[in-house]
């Protein structure tokens, strides 16, 4: 007899997954019988029970999470579920949160077929990718599938495309805009195009006459909400689309065109939990951690995989019809800082500036601890286009008071002066924090991973 | 130059590929329909009357419209690259990345290099991406033949050598793809890290982006367990290239993909077999036509040593890259040749162009070696005085002084850094090797324990 469904959300996930159930008893078999890892994990927990659809609807909330640690701990094949000669593609985690000089063991492998469905899920069908389209990749091309991904993906849809590079001291920001203008780029897919925009409004040009052939902008490695995507929309004069993409799992989600997020769900079984308690969030509005369990992925499936992100997941049927889950991602949690009695992500800074039409969208966020060792004052630094406009800081600082906390300080800054020295590309020094460099964390550091 | 096209095996089918190619430029390329508008292509029927085929030049292609490189019969234009360009524009090119090119790419490698039969399982792919095609076609083509890729990328802060190093010892790849610069360099990471990469089980090296010296190619094979070398000379804006051989020379495909020429620099005329020449490329696929390199090199006479039949060159260099002396002309790879043809000689060294057109060679001591630096300078100074009947000064520094390995590199080596028109102030800044160095990366990367 089937139990009881005590997991509402495996059950929003049937509405749109009908067979996801039995794709979940198949992954837990799959990953037990091949897995080093899962097989240590989940030989005794299965020892008395028939692994079933029953078990699944029970138990699979009680399956234990694994980490990125774990990964580490067991490079280079612990995750490994395929002989090595079946891999085609190594790719590990750039290392931006952490290691990023030593390899960061954060090991992801992928056979021919996860390849082929990593690539059918990088763009949107909304996106419509053609032959007619010019697509232009600034991700990073060393190491992380995102790259090399989204490129082979955008041929095989016909389009032409061109490999910028992120990352690669040969990556000019001023190179690039001079593709994207001679070329005539039709989609973008970078993590941080506001970095274009604000070279070209820094040198008073148009951004019409630089952007005018961009037509979608895809977005893949940094966390951007409604206000950040409105921005770059009204930027680029384009339409934009988000992946939540990770190096372990490849593309995860995409973008319907009322903007949302759809889970993948018929290759991802994506949870959100609560951080104390390792439970389900059920409350979609409460958000939580991020944990994927892998769906389809041979080379190096994941059973309940703990990102280490924050996000919202939202099970209602979108305007679009679908009734895929919506994930809504705010961020890494280690950036979030406490004020008050509530914990911030960066991203809720930059809602803030992003919202306002007076910014051009760079910005940077320090965390500084106080001189009495009580909490952290945290200074935002942001461009914008007039540093003498009265009422804009006032206004600014009023809804960071307001809606955060009074320990923020606020300094405005002429455009492209924020991050002056990332944008010259001259000087070499600020070319390899691209992904972190809004935030500048100046807490002491309060764990050191030790292997 | 007739000689020079009807000395191949193959030459029937190539001049019909090279007629077929001609008599299509007017009416499927919009830039030969320009640069041609006084040239008649029917006038070309036989292969003696080849030399009457304008050559195509980099400025004409740098200065024009790219899409109008692009051949109407081309089929998978799926992306547009440019050259780096460091000696002046960059220059497009639009290169058949296709599933279907790369599998074809795939089993061409596989046969040149005997990578399934030698059961090459892994490789790591350290070159360019950015602008490029050369990283991602390997990346494409050696999984189709059953090759795991680690893309180290070229250059690149994201893959840093230190991390390429932790990532060559767990993983112990069975080939590398890479430039030789990087080749070298990262032979050197190992021992500066404190390990040794002769327990690394890589087998095979192959290397594309610069010509290099026979010594340093016997250098690579010998940093790296004595490993088999393949290399390869090409252009990002053609997209075929010569194979190098046992005896460090290159040779044209065995497949009809490309015609050679080697004329005389000032563009009047082919030059004799031996004698050095500016090499000028025809790709037999809808690309350039007589495309002058702007590369220096001569053709050998006869058959290569190695057995391979096909005619075989040895590349000198960029012209641009050439300095005159009184008893001739000079390239870096002569240079580096000498450089490397002592054991007791390190892996990087930098040619420096002095006011008065002398030369300064500065290298470093191979690590753990107990020669003394004086002792190379004066071996140096004394070789090149031998060889070349030049005089130049000479400084070896202890291993490691000259560049931080750990450090990203500005340029590739095999160029004169001319400094006759800079300040003196300002040498060290010109004569810097990395343009970010390892110190920085650890301290923006948070080095975390391990």
């Amino acid at each position: 007899m089937i139990p009881t469904i005590p997991n509402k959300l495996l059950h929003a996930y049937e509405k749109s997954n009908p067979q996801i159930v039995d794709q979940l008893v198949e992954t837990i078999r799959y990953v037990h019988q091949n897995c080093p890892f899962y097989k240590r994990l989940l030989t005794k927990r299965l020892r008395n029970h028939e692994l079933n659809e029953g078990f699944v609807r029970e138990f699979f909330t009680k399956i234990p999470f694994s980490s990125k640690e774990d990964v580490v701990r067991n490079y280079p094949d612990g995750f490994l579920a395929v002989p090595r000669s079946e891999v085609v593609a190594y790719f590990e985690s750039s290392g931006t949160s952490g290691n990023t000089v030593g390899s960061t063991r954060s090991v992801s492998c992928f056979t021919q077929k996860d390849l082929e469905r990593d690539l059918n899920r990088r763009y949107s069908k909304h996106l419509g990718l053609s032959r007619d389209d010019i697509v232009a990749v600034a991700l990073p091309y060393a190491l992380t599938s995102s790259a090399y991904c989204f490129h082979r993906a955008a041929q095989e849809s016909g389009a032409m495309t061109i490999g910028l590079d992120s990352g690669s001291v040969l990556s000019s920001h001023q190179k690039h805009l001079e593709i994207i203008k001679g070329i005539g780029v039709t989609v973008l897919v970078c993590s941080m195009p506001l970095v274009y925009s604000t070279m070209v409004e820094a040198a008073k040009e148009s951004l019409e006459e630089w952007f005018g052939s961009v037509r979608a902008v895809q977005l893949c490695g940094v966390s951007t909400m409604r206000n950040g995507m409105r921005k770059i929309s009204e930027k680029f004069k384009a339409q934009v689309y988000n992946t939540y993409g990770l190096s372990e799992f490849g593309a995860t989600t995409h973008t319907c065109e009322f903007g949302n997020m759809h889970v993948y769900d018929t290759d991802f079984y994506i949870e959100v939990i609560d951080l104390r308690t390792g439970d389900l969030v059920e409350d979609e509005h409460q958000g939580g951690e991020i944990v994927i369990t892998t769906l389809t992925r041979e080379a190096s499936p994941k059973l309940r995989y703990r990102t280490g992100d924050f996000g919202f997941l939202s099970t209602e049927t979108c305007q679009c019809q679908s009734s895929s889950p919506i994930l809504r991602v705010k961020g890494r949690l280690k950036d979030a800082v406490k004020l008050g009695e509530r914990f911030w992500m960066p991203i809720d800074f930059e809602e803030i500036l992003m919202a306002d039409e007076k910014t051009t969208g760079m910005y940077k966020l320090v965390y500084e601890p106080k001189e009495n060792g009580e909490g952290v004052m945290i200074k935002v630094s942001a461009d914008v286009q007039d540093v003498h406009d009265p009422e804009l800081k006032e206004r600014l600082l009023a809804q960071f008071h307001e809606r955060i906390s009074k320990d923020i300080a606020l300094e405005l800054n002429r455009t492209g002066m924020t991050h002056e020295e990332f944008l010259d590309q001259s000087k070499y020094s600020a070319i390899r924090s691209m992904k972190t460099i809004s935030l500048d964390d100046r807490r002491p550091e309060e764990w050191l991973v030790s292997y | 130059m007739v000689g020079q096209l009807l000395n191949d095996k193959i030459r029937d089918e190539k001049w019909r590929l090279i007629s077929e190619i001609v008599t299509k430029a007017k009416e499927e390329s919009p830039f030969y329909l320009d640069q041609w508008r006084h040239f008649d292509t029917d006038n070309i029927r036989l292969p003696e009357q080849w030399d009457q085929v304008p050559f195509t030049t980099r400025e004409q292609i740098t200065s024009c419209n790219p899409f109008h490189l692009l051949w109407k019969s081309r089929k998978n234009v799926q992306a547009y690259y440019e050259s780096s360009g460091t000696t002046g524009n960059p220059v497009p090119g639009f290169p058949d990345l296709s599933f279907e090119k790369a599998v074809l790419f795939g089993k061409y490698l596989d046969e040149w290099m005997g990578l399934t039969k030698d059961r090459v399982k892994t490789a790591v792919v350290a070159l360019v991406y950015e602008l490029n095609p050369t990283g991602i076609r390997f990346q494409m083509a050696l999984p189709t033949i059953g090759i795991t890729v680690i893309p180290f990328g070229a250059r690149s802060t994201v893959c840093t050598m230190e991390r390429q190093v932790r990532l060559m010892r767990r993983m112990d790849p069975d080939a590398m793809f890479s430039r030789p610069f990087e080749i070298l360099r990262l032979a050197d990471c190992f021992y500066v890290l404190g390990t040794d990469n002769r327990t690394c089980g890589l087998s095979k090296l192959f290397y594309t982006g610069e010509i290099v010296s026979y010594h340093k190619l016997q250098r690579m094979s010998e940093c790296w367990n004595d490993a088999e070398v393949y290399g390869h000379y090409g252009l990002t804006e053609i997209d075929s290239g010569l194979q190098l051989c046992s005896q460090g020379r290159y040779h044209e495909p065995a497949t009809p993909y490309l015609h050679v020429e080697i004329i005389d620099e000032n563009g009047s005329g082919a030059v004799e077999d031996g004698q050095c020449g500016e090499i000028v490329l025809t790709s037999l696929r809808p690309e350039a036509i007589r495309y002058r390199t702007e590369d220096i090199g001569f053709r050998h006479p006869g058959k290569c040593p190695c057995g391979n039949a096909t005619a075989s060159y040895t590349i000198m260099g960029r012209k641009v890259d050439s300095v005159e002396h009184g008893e001739g002309r000079i390239f870096p790879i002569e240079i580096e040749d000498v450089l490397f043809s002592h054991p007791d000689i390190g892996n990087e060294y930098q040619i420096h162009l002095l006011p008065g057109n002398r030369l300064k060679i500065v290298a470093e001591q191979r690590w753990g070696t107990k020669q003394s630096q004086s002792m190379l300078e004066q071996w140096l100074v004394r070789q090149i005085q031998d060889r070349f009947g030049l005089t130049v000064q000479a400084e070896v520094r202890e291993f490691g002084k000259l560049s931080d390995r750990l450090g990203i590199p500005k340029v590739k080596s095999g160029r004169f850094i001319d400094l006759r028109c800079v300040p003196r102030q300002d040498w060290d800044a010109y004569t810097e090797t990395n343009c970010v160095d390892g110190r920085f990366l650890k301290v923006q990367g948070k080095l975390i324990t391990i």
